[in-house]
């Protein structure tokens, strides 16, 4: 039945598809349909996740911590605990501080969620189930990435507060330089696919996933990753036991709300990142793909949660230098060498 | 044709000016805010409506390009300059040259906040002549060079990315690799400057207490 009804949506958008081609304003207004409806179902597909991961979390660290986490709201074991959560941010006072540089203060939010958005539109979840395959993939998420940085240091410049300030700081020096190896590390996959395409580089993963390939470069990939994340060991920019809690300190209510969800939602973007990078994505057999890829994802993200719970933090000196002097030099060699690979097959 | 079709066909043009307009009043915006945050912060939307005209001309790899450069890594080295040094320094000289800013500054003596007044005219008059010099010339090279009108290539087929990528490695490889050893210079050159700063800075110290130096060097790489 599922597969049915997946013909016959395909050929009633197939038909709308073509109707709509006869003349240049149906086909904008096409466009601009299609293009809602993709946003509503990622957006959709983000708050979902997004509630799931945070119950996982907490239950996750619990487990860790050898207690029980949420329990309470919801049974079995305290489900419902995030949707109470959510419903209780959203009801909480919308403060500014007097002292906070107001347009910055506002703006930060809607940026950082912006950009953890813009990360979903090159993520294949299936054949044909990716918002827009863009030729530039790759490039398009560090671009995207860019943002990231940006927001941080509105939201700690904006905030006025020296714990604010200090967590961007550390934040934003970090993203930058971790950004270095993560780019040269993906470059290895880029060469061995020979695309910039996301989608592309899952399909040229059918009989091989690119960490069998390139070990070095997925540790690179994934150390940088814990930095693009801001989770322990890297979690400089939010240090709960030093800055309080960095860069949002001074947001409430629905304004730390947008951080939150960012947060989380940049977590399941860039799992589901690394899996089409280095776990073939949505391949897999007899299970349909997009079953395969939030298994590979999920499973990627327990992974992520276990070092989180399990290390300490660096600090900000161990964390530049293992940066330039580890990673870098790592991520420069695994090129090379894949580089000298490709040119010799 | 209907009027619609006429209408959607328009709207590149339309968004051409819509980003055109906020590159231009964004840009004028760094020279005009008083914070110098939000200059670097209007500098980020300049550079953000440039890669938004590159896509609307097919040209994607150089989008991505603008804003992983532009934004990701130059916007982010001035705000980390600004953040890192002293705002009251940084806002000084901003404040004389103002007509209001100068009036804060009267106790010292009204005639010569008046020479001052008159100082600071005369620079913005000496750099308005530059500037209107700068762009007659431009706009005259423009014009005599005669560019060619070439359609967006993106038709062609190919991604923008193998277009680029065969060019860099044949056609411009000697240029695309003398840049990349400037840059490498630059960094250099960059690192040796700061280094000797801090070298003799820590000398310094030395003289002072030959204790207080190392003590110093630990709080300053964990600050």
């Amino acid at each position: 039945m599922p597969a049915d009804l997946g013909a016959f949506l395909q050929g009633v958008f197939d038909q709308v598809h073509l109707w709509a081609s006869q003349s240049p304003f149906w086909s904008a207004l096409f466009t601009l349909g299609w293009g809602i409806v993709k946003v509503v179902l990622v957006l959709g597909f983000i708050i979902v996740n997004v509630l799931v991961l945070v119950w996982l979390e907490r239950k996750f660290s619990g487990r860790v911590q050898s207690r029980l986490g949420p329990m309470r709201v919801g049974r079995p074991h305290g489900w419902a605990q995030t949707i109470a959560d959510m419903i209780k941010l959203l009801g909480k006072e919308d403060i500014v501080p007097r002292a906070a540089d107001k347009a910055l203060f506002v703006i930060a939010p809607v940026v950082i969620f912006t950009a953890t958005m813009l990360v979903y539109v090159v993520v294949p979840m299936g054949p044909r189930a990716i918002v827009s395959d863009l030729n530039i993939g790759v490039l398009y998420l560090a671009a995207a990435a860019s943002f990231t940085v940006i927001s941080v240091l509105m939201a700690g410049w904006g905030s006025s507060s020296k714990w604010s300030l200090l967590g961007a700081l550390r934040g934003a020096a970090m993203l930058v330089s971790y950004e270095v190896p993560m780019v040269l590390a993906v470059m290895g996959v880029v060469l061995l696919s020979g695309t910039l395409s996301t989608n592309a580089i899952v399909k040229s993963q059918s009989g091989l996933w690119y960490i069998l390939v390139q070990p070095i470069g997925f540790l690179v990939f994934l150390a940088a990753l814990f930095a693009e994340l801001n989770r322990v060991p890297f979690d400089l920019a939010e240090a709960e036991s030093e800055l309080v809690s960095g860069f949002n300190i001074e947001y409430s209510g629905l304004r730390f709300a947008f951080f939150f969800l960012a947060e989380y939602a940049n977590l399941l973007a860039l799992s589901a990142i690394a899996v089409t990078l280095y776990f073939g994505g949505w391949q897999g057999p007899f299970l349909p793909p997009f079953v395969w890829f939030m298994l590979k994802t999920y499973g990627f993200i327990i992974l992520v949660m276990w070092i989180r719970w399990t290390l300490p933090r660096v600090r900000v000196d161990q964390l530049l230098e293992f940066g330039w002097k580890v990673l870098l030099p790592a991520a420069l060699v695994n090129l090379a060498v894949t580089g000298v690979y490709v040119l010799l097959t | 044709m209907s009027i619609l079709d006429r209408l959607v066909l328009f709207l590149p043009t339309l968004g051409f000016f819509v980003l055109g307009t906020v590159i231009l009043v964004s840009a004028w915006m760094v020279g005009q805010v008083r914070r110098i945050t939000h200059a670097a912060f209007f500098m980020v939307l300049a550079f953000t409506g440039v890669a938004g005209v590159f896509v609307l001309l097919g040209a994607d790899f150089l989008a991505g390009s603008q804003v992983l450069v532009y934004v990701g890594a130059i916007a982010v080295m001035f705000l980390f300059a600004i953040m890192v040094s002293d705002l009251k320094e940084l806002s000084g000289p901003a404040a004389g040259s103002g007509p209001g800013g100068s009036g804060s500054r009267a106790p010292e003596g009204d005639g010569e906040a008046a020479a001052a007044r008159t100082a600071a005219r005369a620079w913005v008059l000496l750099a308005g002549l530059v500037a209107v010099a700068f762009a007659g010339i431009v706009l005259a090279a423009v014009a005599k060079a005669g560019l060619p009108e070439v359609s967006v290539p993106a038709a062609s087929g190919e991604p923008t990315t193998v277009l680029i990528g065969r060019e860099l490695f044949t056609k411009f490889l000697v240029p695309f690799e003398v840049a990349s050893v400037v840059l490498l210079a630059a960094l250099v050159g960059a690192i040796v400057l700061a280094a000797r700063e801090d070298k003799d800075r820590g000398l310094g110290e030395e003289a002072d207490s030959g204790a207080g130096a190392a003590g110093r060097r630990n709080g300053g790489v964990t600050a």
